[in-house]
C-alpha cells in the first residue's frame, strides 16, 4: 500500500470498526458476565477480568466503569470521526464518481469542503493558474469540469488558499517541492477508465 | 479554377495569420525576457525560439514562465540561472516542456529560485541520461514520417518517452527513493509508461522500451545524472 493511501485507509478502517462494533455495547454487561461465569476458573488475564466482573460491590463499580469506558470510547469515535467521515468520499461514492468520469466526455474535479469560501484547482493543464470550482447548491461539495486531452495531469487544489494535493479521485500522488500533488491519467474518449 | 483560387487565398491568409501570431508570441517572449534584464538574454531568447520551432517547448509555457519569473522574488542572477538550465536543455534538443512546467509549479508555490533551479537541473540531466540510454538500447528518433523500423521513433514520440521516463525517475528521487532501488525505479517508470500506453504513447513504443531497459540500467543513469 502506498504511504499516501494510509491515512484514508486508517480512517475507513476506524469507521468500519466503530460501526461494526457498536452492537456490542448492547447487553455487554450481561453477556460478559454470562460468558465468564460459564467458564472454569482460569488464572492470568481471564482471572483478572473475572475478579473485575465479580458480583461484589467493588467489582460492580469496576464493571460499570468498564462498560462506561467502552461506551465512551465508541461515543468519542462517533462524535470525533463522524463529521470528518461525512466530508470524505466513501469508497462507494468514489466508485460512482469514477463511473461518471468514465462515461462522460470531461474530467471532473470534486472537493468536499463544507466550510470553504473558495476552492480552485491548478495544475499542468492550466499553467498552474487557479481555475475556480463552484458550489451552487451550497452543500459543501465543490466541483469543476474541464475538457482535458489524453495525458498525464499533475494538479492540486487550493482550499481557502491552502495547498491540498491528495485528491481521493487521483490515480496517484507525487511529492513536489515538499508538497503532495495529485495525478490523473486521462485516456482517449471511449477507453476504459 | 475558382475553387483552387479560393483555397490558395485561404492558405495564404491562414499562413499570414498564423505567422503573425507566432511572431507576436515570440515578440512577447522577447519583451518579457528583456524586462528581466538578463546578461544572457540573447542566448536564452535564441534557445527558446529554437525550442518552440522544434516543438520542445510551447509558447504559452514559455510566456507563463517568464512572466512568473518577472514577479518572483530573487536576484537577476538567480532568474538567469534558472532560464539557462532550460536554454541548455533546448540547445541540446531535449524536450523542455516538462522542465518548464516544473519550474512554473515551483514559482506558483513560492519555492526559492535556487531550489527550483537545482530540481530542474537534475531533471535536465536525467532527460539527457535517458536519451543516451535509449540510444544505447538501439532506440532512436527519426524525422517525422521517416519511420522505417519499430525502434526508429518519430521525434515527438521519442521526446514523450524521454519526458515521461525522466519524469518518473525525477519524481521517485524527489519522493526520497534511493538511486540504488533499481526495482523501485523500474516499477515507477513502467507504471507511468503503461498508464500512458495507447493514449499518449503508442503501445508498441512502450513495449519496446520495457523489453530493452533493465532495472539496473535505471540505477546507472540516475547515478550518472546525480554525479
Amino acid at each position: 500500500m502506498r504511504l499516501d493511501d494510509l491515512d484514508g485507509a486508517l480512517r475507513e478502517t476506524l469507521r468500519q470498526e466503530a460501526v461494526a462494533s457498536a452492537y456490542r455495547i448492547d447487553g455487554l454487561e450481561d453477556r460478559v458476565v454470562a460468558t465468564i461465569s460459564g467458564r472454569s476458573p482460569n488464572p492470568g488475564a481471564i482471572g483478572v477480568l473475572r475478579q473485575l466482573l465479580a458480583p461484589s460491590k467493588g467489582g460492580r463499580v469496576a464493571q460499570l466503569a468498564l462498560v462506561g469506558a467502552t461506551a465512551a470510547c465508541f461515543l468519542f469515535l462517533g462524535t470525533a470521526l463522524g463529521p470528518r467521515l461525512r466530508g470524505v468520499h466513501t469508497p462507494e461514492s468514489v466508485t460512482a464518481l469514477r463511473a461518471a468520469l468514465a462515461s462522460g466526455n470531461a474530467t471532473l474535479f470534486v472537493v468536499p469542503a463544507p466550510d470553504a469560501e473558495s476552492v480552485t484547482v491548478l495544475g499542468n493543464f492550466n499553467g498552474w493558474t487557479a481555475t475556480p470550482l463552484s458550489d451552487p447548491d451550497d452543500d459543501g461539495i465543490w466541483t469543476a469540469t474541464l475538457d482535458l486531452a489524453p495525458g498525464r495531469y499533475e494538479y492540486a487544489y487550493l482550499v481557502d488558499g491552502r495547498w491540498w494535493g491528495q485528491d481521493p479521485l487521483a490515480d496517484e500522488y507525487v511529492r513536489s517541492f515538499g508538497e503532495y500533488n495529485s495525478v490523473r491519467y486521462v485516456e482517449r474518449k471511449g477507453d476504459d477508465a | 479554377m475558382r475553387l483552387a483560387g479560393t483555397t490558395a487565398v485561404a492558405v495564404l491568409v491562414s499562413s499570414m495569420v498564423l505567422g503573425g501570431f507566432a511572431q507576436t508570441s515570440q515578440d512577447a517572449i522577447s519583451e518579457s525576457l528583456a524586462a528581466l534584464g538578463l546578461s544572457a538574454a540573447a542566448r536564452v531568447q535564441a534557445a527558446f525560439e529554437q525550442g518552440i520551432q522544434q516543438e520542445k517547448l510551447t509558447v504559452d509555457t514559455a510566456l507563463r514562465l517568464v512572466d512568473l519569473l518577472a514577479e518572483a522574488s530573487g536576484t537577476v542572477a538567480q532568474k538567469e540561472a534558472l532560464l539557462l538550465v532550460l536554454a541548455a536543455a533546448l540547445e541540446s534538443e531535449l524536450p523542455a516542456e516538462g522542465l518548464a512546467d516544473k519550474a512554473i509549479q515551483g514559482l506558483t508555490q513560492g519555492v526559492p529560485l535556487l531550489s527550483i533551479t537545482q530540481e530542474i537541473e537534475t531533471r535536465r540531466l536525467l532527460e539527457q541520461a535517458v536519451r543516451e540510454l535509449l540510444n544505447a538500447k538501439g532506440i532512436f528518433s527519426v524525422p517525422d514520417g521517416q519511420r522505417s523500423a519499430p525502434h526508429h521513433l518519430p521525434q515527438a514520440a521519442f521526446d514523450a518517452l524521454v519526458t515521461h521516463i525522466a519524469g518518473a525517475l525525477g519524481d521517485s528521487l524527489e519522493a526520497g527513493r534511493s538511486p540504488f532501488e533499481s526495482q523501485g525505479l523500474y516499477a515507477a517508470v513502467s507504471q507511468r509508461l503503461i498508464h500512458l500506453s495507447g493514449s499518449v504513447l503508442p503501445q508498441q513504443d512502450v513495449d519496446l522500451v520495457l523489453q530493452r531497459i533493465e532495472p539496473d540500467d535505471l540505477t546507472e543513469i540516475v547515478l550518472v545524472a546525480l554525479d
